[in-house]
């Protein structure tokens, strides 16, 4: 019997770049949220692009799945999203952007 | 003025002993009980240790227009989807999703839910104090309300008249069932989906069960005992029943076929405490039920009872069954199937409904597990010890819900039944019902 929410995978050691700040690069983070968002949705969206609006791009999606897969999306890269933030956030390209900031202020606080 | 019949024309369960309504039937007819260690959660540190589960592979209905959302649902949700998909299917209903039809052919949603999402509000509180309440789970307050249950299945099915949600702990699906049945009877609805639904085998429950010193603590293959002058406790189950009912006359004309007849219904309060039931409020509920039937106590040929191996709530039921039926005439024979599928709570009554509705088209009576001696007060009283053919023409089913709901439905054979229409009843007499 198949219940509940997609278990969160195993957070994997994220690869760093050379940029030595401690972020993934813009490309491979793209992927990396991007296959998050299809495991939790339980489809492909590999077809979506960075200007893809979240609100609107994916088949199906309302609030409610965009709150649960904000959750989902904190746990795979072991950060937590700022709610007046996320209520700003649009398309694709800053939700990538502001992982990738709250991943380099991570890497700078375990230094 | 005559006044409308209802029949029920599909059946759908989920029960312990199989999720078709053929394996419940076999299951209750062979005497098999689904009783054993309980294995959904570690219970070592329980007393009980034993319940009745579902097997959950046999229950997948995530799929559909809401299969994202069906699947973040509590369990008591999950089952009355699969009933309630199995009972239309059962019954070739037409014209559903109804995409606009009006009351009363639009039909309805009428579902018990004793305690809803148990489970899952225990595991939100433990997830909240885990990881903060940051973290609790968007879908955590829509998958464990009660209501939930009714509206899925109306918004999965497209029945588009009203779904109600009748909550009165172990009375609640015979609530829903009478209310439905109430309903289409009065011209409000033409056709309903009615039953009720529970999935609470959780600590949390079992803890509450334990304070109160309500569960068994016999060995499994021993309890519960129904009725019995040992028993000492109930077993948990679970699962769920909906049933398609249909105005009868509708109902002949689309060439359903008819299961039995929903002929009287009657639910009144009163307890000898919050959580005990009572003699003399049994008696005027079965009473009364029986009444709103039109028929007599010599017309009652069997008892579906809540007897679950309660110490206190068993013995006041039989004496009711002998005040209400037998001191009237009758000679109602009674049995439980609470030893082979435990105690379900909110979908007790449904789940009796079935099992009843099995007897009528069998001509035979299912046996009360485990039960050995009738306690001396009502040692007179016919209670069913093995499987047994029967002539039966009506069934009365009554439970009791904790807070004095207490309710009692009346089911039986229509009155003019056709062999060609009607399930099994071609058996109706005794002497030419075979075993099952």
């Amino acid at each position: 019997m198949n219940r509940g929410a997609p278990t969160r995978p195993p957070v994997k050691t994220l690869e760093r770049t050379s940029k030595g700040d401690g972020r993934v690069s813009e490309a491979s983070l793209f992927d990396r949220v991007v296959k998050h968002m299809g495991e939790y949705l339980e489809m492909d969206v590999s077809h979506l692009d960075p200007n893809a609006r979240i609100a609107t791009a994916i088949p199906g999606i309302d609030s409610m799945k965009i709150f649960e897969m904000v959750l989902y999306l904190e746990d795979c890269f072991e950060v937590e999203f700022e709610e007046k933030v996320m209520e700003k956030i649009d398309t694709l390209s800053e939700l990538v952007s502001y992982i990738d900031s709250k991943l380099a202020a991570k890497a700078v606080e375990a230094q | 003025v005559s006044r409308r019949r209802v029949v029920v024309t599909g059946v759908g369960t989920v029960t312990p002993l199989g999720c078709s309504f053929e394996q419940y039937w076999d299951g209750l007819a062979g005497g098999r009980s689904a009783v054993g260690p309980l294995r959904r959660f570690d219970a070592d540190r329980f007393t009980c240790r034993l319940a009745a589960e579902v097997t959950l592979d046999d229950v997948e209905v995530a799929n559909g227009r809401y299969g994202h959302e069906i699947r973040r649902m509590d369990l008591f949700v999950h089952f009355a989807l699969a009933a309630a998909r199995a009972a239309v299917a059962d019954s070739n209903l037409p014209g559903l999703p109804s995409n606009g039809h009006r009351p009363p052919d639009a039909g309805g949603v009428f579902l018990g839910v004793g305690m809803g999402g148990l489970p899952h509000m225990e595991n939100g509180v433990l997830h909240q104090e885990a990881r903060g309440p940051r973290k609790t789970h968007p879908y955590l307050i829509p998958s464990l309300i009660p209501t939930m249950a009714a509206g899925m299945v109306g918004l999965d099915l497209g029945i588009e008249g009203p779904h109600y949600t009748l909550s009165s702990a172990c009375s609640s699906g015979t609530q829903a069932l009478g209310e439905a049945l109430w309903a289409i009877r009065s011209g409000r609805l033409s056709w309903a989906l009615a039953g009720g639904t529970e999935a609470v085998i959780t600590p949390i429950a079992f803890s509450g069960f334990q304070a109160m010193r309500a569960l068994s603590t016999l060995e499994a293959g021993s309890t519960p005992r129904p009725f019995d002058r040992r028993r000492d406790g109930m077993v948990v189950g679970e699962g769920a029943a909906l049933f398609v009912l249909e105005e009868h006359q509708r109902a002949i004309e689309r060439g359903a076929e008819i299961y039995g007849e929903l002929k009287g219904y009657a639910t009144v309060s009163g307890a000898d405490g919050i959580v005990l039931g009572s003699t003399a409020h049994t008696e005027r509920c079965m009473t009364a039920a029986v009444e709103d039937a039109g028929l007599t106590a010599q017309e009652i040929d069997a008892v579906f009872s809540r007897a679950g191996g309660l110490v206190h709530c068993d013995l006041r039921e039989l004496e009711a069954i002998r005040r209400s039926l037998w001191d009237r005439g009758g000679r109602p024979a009674a049995t439980s199937i609470e030893g082979h599928i435990g105690h379900t709570f909110g979908a007790s009554g449904p789940l009796n409904l079935a099992a009843a509705l099995g007897a009528l088209a069998h001509q035979r009576l299912p046996p009360t597990l485990h039960h050995e001696d009738l306690p001396p007060e009502v040692e007179e009283l016919d209670v069913v010890t093995t499987a047994r053919p029967a002539r039966l023409r009506n069934c009365l089913i009554d439970t009791f819900g904790f807070g004095g709901a207490n309710a009692a439905l009346v089911c039986g054979i229509p009155s003019a039944a056709t062999h060609d229409s009607t399930h099994g009843f071609e058996n109706h007499h005794p002497a030419d019902s075979g075993p099952c």
